[in-house]
């Protein structure tokens, strides 16, 4: 009995999937990269899975590094699960793993939308709700001039994450523990480059939002001059942070997440 | 009316991987009126996205540079810039043609979907390229890194020397003196004591197996709790080292609202002699005023630290600007460009530039003065000629100048790039970078900034070269089917001087 290869860890790494045919081993597409012994030139026959920015290869010849333990073998057909690393005049990617195409056949199909899958597995809670507030929780960067009033100094840098918390009324907790009728995620609201693209949360919005949590405190938060205390129990209370830019998803995915986290149980 | 006719002119071909020698671009010039363009100089000016990436409509903003200054055709850029598939590693330019090509090389350490490849990210190579130094704010985790490969232009990612979290704007300078590799990360790091966070990052064997690194400490006076982001180093094979940063010592506003103000601070240069060192490294200079080390270039001086870009600032976010470059002839001779924004002007930003031909201990009145301008970089070639880059917002656009003088005197004046400072609409912070870069290899100057990536013939007086699929005909950018129009974005483009 052929024992399947299970497949879904590359697929969920790999961003170029492709059936090619390995037309020379320790060859490089690449004019000035030299071909390491675990380098091979293989073409392209068809795309499985790609960015729209790699679909240009489709036909051409590209230089696969093997992964440790990987054998490729020269005139072999497979399907390659590969991270692109070099883009120019060709392509060099890095193969995670790669299945001959009668192997390949008895796979199984592809999952749907494996990054998706990845990161509800990653997920400490997932929610269904509306965001009902969102407040300003870091006063770090609001700074009495000198002389002003024996404020504690916190770092001013262009990227502060400036946190805000969002309130989420839930309607349905679909991963987790308890039965919480309110969320508080806080994310960072600064469109600095380290932070542009942690989602940001607005009143109004709603979605399936799925949580990781942190400690009592995230690092850096700081409650300054006017900022109620937090009560002892409340500050002892994990909370949640949701900087993955798929953290917020579209009401209309709830079904394939709840199946997601099915499969998983 | 000579300008739009050149203009229409140029645009009438298609500009796919278009060049423009630099006879021609001296003629199209003179043809389009351009008064003040140098004509003996040879101007390369090339958008630095491949050809296989024309699809791409990323915020490509603030660019680094290194060249090979033993073999000047190999050449690496940096900008904010993701991997093409979102994968686990952020790319580098990499050039082995002088600049006439180039591709991306994912070996920065990163996090997987990055949509910026990297935070602050800035490259050096060591005296023949045998090594690539580079630091980084990583994405993900924003920790400071020092990285290294011994092979830029191949896939293994770059080997992580040391990581520390909480500082800033990581600024690389690697150089080679008697077979070690120096190594100085200018940085701004939180974790010092007493407010004295401007710092440099050394390791004076930088090419060994595990290569250990100091920090050091050049601020030594008071400050309102920290100092400015920028720590910029300079260094002469003879072994001097400098470096500049902003003491601040006091602001007002609120940096979340977008209304810090830093209401005074210092500009200070710091120098060492030995390399950095011996036991009390950068105190070689001494102020006479107050006799601690680092003089105090100008005091008091008032910039905005904007949390972001505005309108009236061309989308990009002004928090003062800094470069600093030690003449190789002489290492007594080094000039500054510093930013403040003067009490009653109404520009956001004036940048200044100074010299000093007595190791630091003074410094010349304004020898330039430029409003409304930010991103200053000065490099300084083996004739002692000044090379000064930076970005000027004139109305609503971004005009990028590089100033050349040979005494500091007079100077002339190259238009690189004029583009549009509303089109994009920006992404992030920051719209162009917080700075940009300029060096001298040799007697030439390279230079990296980044620009509006529309095809406007007229946005590029002294020519431009586009790998990615470009029509200035019609002034569109297009995918690889060359039909499907790509919206502007922001881009980075490199450029040489041949002198």
């Amino acid at each position: 009995m052929t024992k399947k290869t299970d497949t879904s860890k590359w697929d969920a790494q790999a961003n170029f999937v492709f059936k090619g045919v390995v037309r020379k081993l320790k060859a490089s597409t690449f004019e000035h990269l030299p071909a390491p012994d675990g380098a091979a030139a293989v073409k392209v026959e068809e795309i499985v899975k790609a960015p729209e920015i790699l679909e240009q290869y489709a036909g051409s010849e590209i230089t696969v590094l093997a992964g440790d333990q990987e054998e490729i073998r020269a005139g072999e057909r497979a399907i390659f699960y590969t991270q692109s690393v070099m883009v120019g005049a060709s392509l060099v990617v890095q193969s995670l793993g790669h299945l001959p195409v009668t192997a390949a056949a008895g796979a199984g199909a592809a999952e749907p939308d494996p990054a998706l899958r990845e990161q509800v597995a990653r997920a400490d809670m997932v929610v269904t709700g509306r965001v009902a507030s969102v407040r300003t929780i870091d006063q770090s960067s609001t700074r009495k001039a000198r002389g002003g009033g024996g404020e504690s100094f916190s770092p001013i840098s262009e990227h502060n994450p400036i946190w805000q918390e969002a309130v989420i009324e839930v309607a349905d907790v679909e991963k987790g523990s308890g039965a919480p009728k309110q969320i508080v995620v806080r994310f960072p609201a600064s469109t600095d480059v380290l932070w542009s693209q942690a989602p940001k949360f607005e009143p109004g919005q709603e979605g399936v939002f799925l949580l990781s949590r942190e400690g009592a405190e995230p690092a850096g938060v700081k409650r300054g001059r006017g900022a109620k205390p937090l009560a002892q129990k409340e500050a002892a209370k994990p909370h949640y942070t949701a900087l993955d830019p798929a953290a917020i998803q579209p009401i209309q995915k709830v079904e394939a997440i709840r199946s997601m986290i099915r499969s998983r149980k | 009316m000579a300008a739009k006719k050149a203009g229409k002119k140029a645009a009438g071909a298609k500009a796919a991987g278009k060049k423009a020698p630099a006879k021609k671009s001296a003629k199209a010039a003179k043809k389009a009126g351009a008064a003040g363009q140098a004509p003996s100089a040879s101007v390369f000016l090339i958008n630095m996205i491949p050809k296989a990436l024309s699809a791409e409509t990323n915020q490509d903003s603030e660019p680094h540079l290194t060249v090979n200054p033993a073999n000047t055709r190999q050449i690496v850029g940096t900008a904010f810039t993701p991997d093409p598939s979102l994968g686990p590693n952020a790319p580098i330019y990499v050039s082995l043609d002088g600049g006439n090509t180039w591709m991306l090389n994912s070996i920065v350490p990163s996090t997987a979907g990055s949509i910026s490849g990297t935070g602050d990210i800035t490259t050096s190579f060591n005296g023949n390229a045998s090594k690539l130094y580079g630091a980084i704010l990583k994405a993900g985790s924003s920790a400071m890194q020092f990285l290294r490969t011994s092979s830029f232009s191949t896939p293994p990612p770059m080997t992580v020397l040391k990581s520390r979290p909480n500082a800033d704007q990581p600024f690389t300078l690697a150089t080679t003196i008697g077979g070690k590799d120096r190594v100085y990360i200018g940085n701004n790091d939180f974790a010092a004591g007493g407010g004295r966070t401007a710092t440099i990052d050394q390791s004076l064997d930088g090419g060994i197996a595990a290569p250990v690194f100091q920090a050091i400490r050049v601020e030594k006076r008071s400050t309102v709790g920290q100092d400015g982001p920028q720590t910029r180093p300079t260094a002469h094979p003879d072994g001097t080292v400098y470096a500049a940063f902003y003491r601040w010592r006091s602001l007002t506003g609120n940096f979340q609202a977008n209304t810090l103000v830093i209401t005074s601070a210092d500009v200070v240069v710091v120098r060492d002699d030995n390399g950095g060192s011996g036991a009390t490294p950068y105190t070689a200079l001494i102020d006479t005023g107050d006799g601690i080390a680092g003089k105090r270039v100008v005091t008091g001086v008032s910039f905005p630290f904007m949390i972001s870009g505005a309108a009236a600032t061309g989308q990009q976010r002004i928090g003062g600007s800094l470069s600093i470059a030690v003449s190789p002839l002489s290492s007594s001779t080094v000039y500054l460009v510093w930013g403040n924004k003067p009490a009653g002007s109404t520009g956001f930003l004036t940048l200044h530039v100074t010299r000093s031909l007595d190791r630091g201990k003074t410094w010349s009145p304004d020898l330039l003065t430029i409003p409304n301008a930010t991103n200053g970089a000065l490099a300084i070639n083996n004739a002692g000629k000044i090379a000064f880059l930076y970005q000027q917002l004139s109305g609503v656009r971004w005009v990028t100048h590089l100033r050349r003088s040979t005494t500091g005197a007079t100077w002339d004046d190259l238009t690189l790039a004029n583009t549009s400072a509303t089109n994009p609409v920006r992404t992030f912070n920051p719209y162009l970078g917080d700075y940009c870069h300029l060096l001298a290899v040799g007697k030439d100057f390279y230079g990296i900034f980044s620009a509006s990536n529309v095809p406007n013939s007229a946005n590029f007086p002294n020519g431009v070269k586009y790998q990615r699929n470009a029509d200035f005909a019609t002034q569109r950018l297009f995918k690889l089917d060359g039909v499907t129009i790509v919206p502007a974005s922001i881009d980075p483009f490199f450029f040489k001087i041949t002198e």
